[in-house]
């Protein structure tokens, strides 16, 4: 038994992250390790953390867990840390949490999901946000898809924007910035509930292509959706164009669709920054006192085929 | 029973000044707590020779049903009642779907695992999210019979315990209770023998009389309202309904009662070894994440424990 105990002491030992001088930070987060979006924040933390020589640590379920991350959120109170980024897809389930960061003097950053209540009386105790407008960049898109529909005298109908990560208010709000461009304009937008399973996600797309023949646009909310609208047109024939399609977020499988002409836009929230300055932010708070007097926007940003090749090299290396 | 204790001395020694705390203890209890009302109509099923994969789903299910029958104006107390009745209603089904088809009840709650997550699914449509403050501004009320007072009902079920440091709350109470009254149940009742008899050798029980299908239903029923309970009580913190709400608790709960000591082939188990294996987790992920261990090596660390518990309780079964 005392000779398992010495392994598992060992074991440990080389799995914790190694204390440096410095602070200790944690982001307490819906997504994470796995997603080709989360792994750019988490690459904008750590090397944020490296340069800055502070501590952070990731915090996060694999799936969407609101309750996970209210939990997490009593874990990192409990560890005593420095600051925290959390993001807030939805605020009042973590609200006891974050009231509780506050009162034992943590300061909180949001990232990525802004909290909705921010600037009103019921806004989360927390400093600024930095992220991306996610309703502006629905609307960006929404825009694009007009433009694109216009230039080849297309009638849009209906428009597809199906949505991966359910109950996420940073989604909806993309979604009701899509909507809110579209509709006004005629185009019934559906929603539809899929997921961060590619080959699942591709099967419902195809059914709902199957009974809607006539939407011929589709905003897809994030890599993995996207990718799954890639294996759909792959597996159906569709040539470029046939489906208008706009995205948010970046991968090098978008890249590449943008390329080919599959994709008109992608809206990009530039995620490296938001781990990255998160923890400049809360170092600087934490050295300093000091904080933005507003939020620090990463986004949106449209990435076409006309500014594609000079972001593409920085995908390669991990930062976008 | 050892192990919880071998697990508390390594992280007792290793994080002293975080993991003996108040808010070390209260996040692992916190946390814990729904888990582990579930948790204990999962132990009265495995002993009882049964599993119920759908436990996640018909949480999902009465979360649902209670916040949105609150929103649309009902009586919270009627709202309750009718999320329990429709978990124990959705127990209920497969029960009798087990009894009618003579299928393992492996394949029958993997089935309607399916399909009652699919009812969260298709009844939150485009994946938006029910949020109690997006209807009122206060926490339902009330009324304490023979007097002019009234009680927040969320907080009755899972308010913060004010004056105390860390986040204690009235869900480890209703937990602990529950322990005690199902612990009765099946150590002192015809029922909890009947269960034990059904699950160790189903044909000895029926030619002892026991109505083996009867028993099997009821611990099904009880395994729904238990998991519906602990919806209730979740909303009751978090505040809101997502559709994936319960998600991956099945097999939370099963590693818990396994870890706890409950047989996976029926017949041997306690309600208090699955608080033990509930909280055991509880603590291996507060643990984990105060040692600065990324949270994603939490699901690697559960699973070598449940195979180290598995390995010890055969061990302990061959030596009597």
């Amino acid at each position: 038994m005392r000779k398992t105990l010495l392994y598992c002491w060992a074991l440990l030992s080389l799995t914790c992250v190694p204390a440096l001088a410095g602070y200790r930070f944690a982001f307490v987060t819906h997504g994470g390790p796995g997603n080709p979006f989360w792994n750019v924040v988490i690459r904008g933390m750590e090397d944020a953390a490296a340069r800055y020589g502070v501590e952070v640590q990731w915090l996060s379920n694999p799936t969407f867990s609101i309750a996970d991350m209210a939990d997490f959120l009593d874990d990192a109170i409990a560890r005593k840390v420095d600051g925290l980024g959390v993001s807030c897809p939805d605020p009042e389930a973590i609200r006891p949490n974050v009231e509780r960061a506050k009162a034992a003097g943590i300061p909180v950053i949001v990232l990525n999901t802004a909290d909705p209540k921010a600037g009103t009386p019921r806004a989360l105790p927390t400093l600024f946000y930095v992220g991306a407008s996610e309703y502006l960049g629905g609307q960006a898109n929404g825009r694009a898809v007009l433009a694109e529909a216009e230039k080849r005298g297309l009638k849009l109908e209906r428009a597809l924007c199906p949505i991966q990560e359910v109950g996420h208010s940073g989604l909806e709000a993309r979604l009701a910035g899509f909507r809110s461009v579209l509709e006004p304009a005629g185009v019934a937008v559906d929603g539809l509930t899929i997921s961060n399973d590619v080959e699942q996600s591709a099967g419902l797309l195809s059914d709902y292509f199957l009974s809607h023949p006539q939407t011929r646009a589709i905003a897809t909310l994030g890599p993995l959706p996207a990718d799954a609208f890639y294996l759909y047109a792959d597996e159906q024939g569709k040539q470029p164009g046939e489906i208008l399609h706009v995205t948010h977020d970046t991968s090098p499988a978008i890249f590449q669709h943008i390329r080919r002409g599959y994709t008109l836009q992608a809206i990009d929230q530039q995620p490296y920054l938001q781990g990255y300055l998160t923890v400049v932010f809360l170092y600087l708070h934490r050295e300093y006192g000091l904080t933005l007097a507003a939020d620090a926007l990463t986004g949106p940003f449209a990435i076409t085929a006309a500014n594609l090749g000079s972001i593409e090299a920085l995908v390669q290396s991990g930062v976008r | 029973m050892a192990g919880f204790g071998v697990l508390f001395l390594f992280f007792s020694l290793l994080s002293p000044d975080t993991f003996l705390s108040h808010n070390s203890l209260s996040s692992i209890l916190t946390s814990q707590a729904v888990p582990g009302i579930a948790a204990i109509g999962i132990t009265l099923l495995m002993i009882g020779g049964q599993f119920d994969l759908s436990v996640g789903s018909i949480m999902g299910v009465a979360s649902l049903v209670f916040l949105y029958s609150v929103v649309q104006g009902m009586d919270v107390l009627l709202a309750a009642f009718l999320a329990l009745g429709a978990g124990a209603l959705l127990g209920l089904v497969n029960g009798l779907l087990l009894e009618w088809t003579g299928i393992p009840s492996f394949i029958v709650t993997l089935g309607t695992m399916l399909i009652y997550r699919g009812i969260c699914l298709s009844a939150i449509s485009g994946g938006s999210i029910i949020r109690y403050a997006d209807y009122a501004d206060h926490d339902p009320l009330i009324p304490v019979p023979g007097t002019s007072w009234h009680l927040d009902f969320f907080w009755l079920l899972n308010g913060q315990v004010e004056g105390l440091e860390g986040n204690y709350r009235l869900s480890i109470l209703w937990w602990l209770l529950l322990v005690v009254l199902f612990g009765v149940l099946l150590n002192h009742t015809r029922f909890g023998n009947a269960l034990y008899a059904v699950g160790g050798n189903p044909q000895a029980a029926r030619a002892q009389g026991v109505a083996v299908n009867r028993v099997r239903r009821w611990a099904f029923v009880l395994s729904g309202l238990l998991a519906s309970l602990g919806g209730i009580i979740q909303v009751a913190r978090l505040k809101s309904v997502d559709p994936l709400r319960g998600e991956g608790l099945e097999l939370e709960v099963i590693a818990a009662a396994v870890i706890g000591g409950t047989l996976l082939s029926g017949g041997y188990g306690s309600v208090l070894g699955a608080a033990v294996g509930v909280a055991l987790t509880g603590m291996l992920r507060t643990g984990l994440v105060l040692l600065g261990v990324p949270a994603n090596a939490f699901r690697g660390a559960l699973g070598a424990l449940m195979i180290a518990a598995v390995v010890i309780n055969t061990l302990a079964r061959r030596r009597t």
